[in-house]
């Protein structure tokens, strides 16, 4: 009988990361954020064994299914994740379980052109100690083999969020900053009022530099008109007026 | 792409109507002057403000004969549109945008916004020929596609920090409509308010939780409803097939519900039995996932429902879910109360 506390006390070290409190709670079944990984082997195609947790600066494990649709797509993407970050102590380790017939695998890997480590999870043993819910999913320990993130599919933004993640180990980007990407990357929603706002104003700047002051004094007006407390408009119109004066005209 | 002249061609300027056109076979679209006299007509302010010299973006001043435009035409753009310039450092951005603005935008004058060279869906579906077939063809619509913004309800069409250049992430977007009591599908029944449901149910799905309705849903068509990517089951009771549960298995592993004995593939076992296997796993009335999980958001853990209906007169049995430590416990309601412990195998269960 598998008896998960046994388990969980076999592979893993328990290890309280004050930092990483903020992801308290996040994470496989049986391994959470701040937990120390044991790098437990698994055989490569060849049969070789290998740690699937690396010596690299980042360390990053993709558990997947290579006959299901996000995984497929998930890994096309992740392929040029790791290219990206060839340069970098950043070791990559594809998991997936010896269910699926081999050349099936060796096809797939063909296809998804993956730059990473391929190993196989015999009889699902490291998925049922980690405690995997869903494919694909991706763990990132750092060089002390501390589960940094758990990162589970998403269909959207997830090459970004895996950099984010990859920067945060390295120490690159902060926390925040990578909740940031995480749930709120910036809202291009607004960008329609912004490229109206200012294509008004470019317009006057394009029409002073001709001389033609009364026309981009127009534009500027109009443009107040919506953003009365636009500073820059402001600034604009009393140069204009300047120019105006300068050439002893008055305001149209 | 096909050539899509405008009916109206400027008789003042034929001239450059006829230069532009010759430059429109690069856009397959009309760029010229519209010359109509028709209200809902909108001119590029450029354009309505140089009538008579075209020498703000032309060589010429001669509206008969303008001449080519004084320098490439993303450089003209962005003499004014300085914003979209900006757009472009985005990690995200259109092909069309980086190649020219003209792709999309009649440089003159338009019966469309944004001086759009079409109207939003063909003008982008123009280009996404499989979207188009795609759409055309799926059986469930999404009302929001035949809406007047169309595609741009949920994309920017410049650049955006997000994939597929979506303006927000998807969930962000999807609440905005559905966070009211007033949605009705294309049968005429009410929708989820899906910002109050989420309110009041701390324990969401976790691709709710990733802000990633898209994980199950397609927004532009669908052929399983409501718009889910692939084949779940509607009803409660269903004979067990691992293909009606596609959409589940995108993600889970059918190894959840295929062995009777698993110490691996799920938590929902007591010792070493199946409890997801004896729930579901039957050639008749097995218990599809909606008849013990909420997809979206519950108030219990694991997703499970607060009750299950019981009869045709709309009552709701309570399902009142405990979680322990190693397990859990349900209270009596489909069956006398049950519980059970994944660390060891306390009780035998009989299974069908």
């Amino acid at each position: 009988m598998h008896r998960r506390g046994f388990t969980f006390r076999g592979i893993f070290i328990s290890l309280f990361v004050g930092c990483l409190l903020a992801q308290a709670g996040l994470g496989f079944a049986h391994a959470q954020i701040g937990d120390v990984l044991e790098p437990v082997l698994l055989p490569d195609v060849e049969g070789q064994p290998h740690p699937f947790i690396g010596e690299a600066e980042v360390n990053v494990f993709i558990l997947f299914h290579p006959q299901k649709p996000h995984s497929k797509n998930s890994l096309r993407k992740i392929s040029e994740v790791i290219k990206r970050w060839s340069d970098h102590s950043v070791e990559w380790t594809a998991i997936l379980s010896d269910r699926f017939p081999a050349n099936e695998t060796r096809d797939f890997f063909e296809e998804a052109d993956l730059e990473a480590r391929i190993l196989i999870d015999r009889n699902d043993d490291l998925f049922g100690s980690l405690g995997v819910a869903l494919y694909p999913v991706i763990g990132i320990a750092d060089k002390n083999h501390v589960l940094r993130h758990y990162l589970p599919f998403r269909k959207v933004n997830y090459p970004a969020i895996i950099d984010a993640a990859i920067r945060e180990v390295l120490g690159e980007i902060d926390k925040t900053a990578f909740e940031k990407v995480l749930n709120n990357p910036e809202s291009s929603e607004d960008h329609a009022s912004l490229r109206k706002k200012g294509a008004q104003l470019g317009l006057a700047n394009e029409l002073i530099e001709r001389g033609r002051l009364q026309e981009a004094r127009a534009q500027v007006l109009t443009h107040l008109e919506n953003w009365p407390d636009d500073p820059k408009a402001v600034k604009i119109l009393s140069s204009i007026d300047e120019l105006l004066s300068d050439q002893n005209q008055s305001p149209e | 792409m096909n050539c899509k002249p405008q009916a109206l061609i400027c008789n003042t300027c034929l001239v450059a109507s006829l230069f532009l056109t010759t430059l429109c076979q690069g856009s397959g679209y009309y760029l010229g002057p519209l010359n109509s006299e028709s209200d809902d007509i909108v001119q590029h302010m450029a354009y309505e403000m140089d009538l008579e010299d075209c020498s703000t973006c032309h060589e010429k001043v001669n509206p008969k004969d303008p001449g080519p435009l004084t320098s490439p035409v993303n450089e003209g753009c962005f003499e004014c549109h300085g914003e979209v310039e900006e757009e472009l450092s985005a990690s995200v951005v259109h092909a069309p945008l980086l190649d020219k603005c003209t792709n999309c935008h009649n440089p003159h004058e338009s019966k469309h916004p944004s001086l759009l060279v079409d109207n939003i869906k063909s003008l982008c579906l123009d280009c996404h020929t499989e979207l188009h077939a795609e759409i055309e063809s799926m059986p469930v619509k999404h009302g929001v596609m035949d809406d007047e913004r169309s595609c741009l309800n949920c994309h920017n069409p410049h650049a955006s920090e997000i994939e597929y250049l979506l303006n927000k992430l998807p969930f962000n977007l999807c609440i905005e409509c559905h966070s009211s009591d007033e949605i009705v599908d294309h049968d005429g029944i009410k929708l989820t308010n899906f910002g109050k449901m989420l309110d009041e149910n701390e324990q969401w799905h976790a691709p709710v939780a990733a802000q990633d309705c898209s994980a199950c849903h397609q927004p532009h068509g669908s052929n399983h409803f409501r718009l889910l990517v692939q084949e779940y089951p509607e009803q409660f009771y269903s004979p067990y097939d691992s293909e009606l549960y596609a959409l589940c298995f995108e993600c889970h592993d059918d190894q959840i519900i295929a062995n009777k004995e698993t110490t691996k593939h799920t938590q929902f076992r007591d010792g070493n039995l199946n409890l997801h296997y004896l729930h579901v796993n039957k050639s008749s009335r097995g218990r599809t996932c909606r008849a013990c999980h909420k997809v979206h958001a519950s108030g219990q853990s694991h997703h499970i429902r607060e009750g299950v209906p019981y009869g045709s007169g709309g009552w709701v049995l309570k399902l009142n879910y405990e979680q322990t430590e190693t397990g859990g416990l349900c209270a009596r309601t489909c069956h006398k109360e049950k519980s059970y412990d994944n660390t060891t195998q306390v009780r035998s269960i009989q299974t069908e």
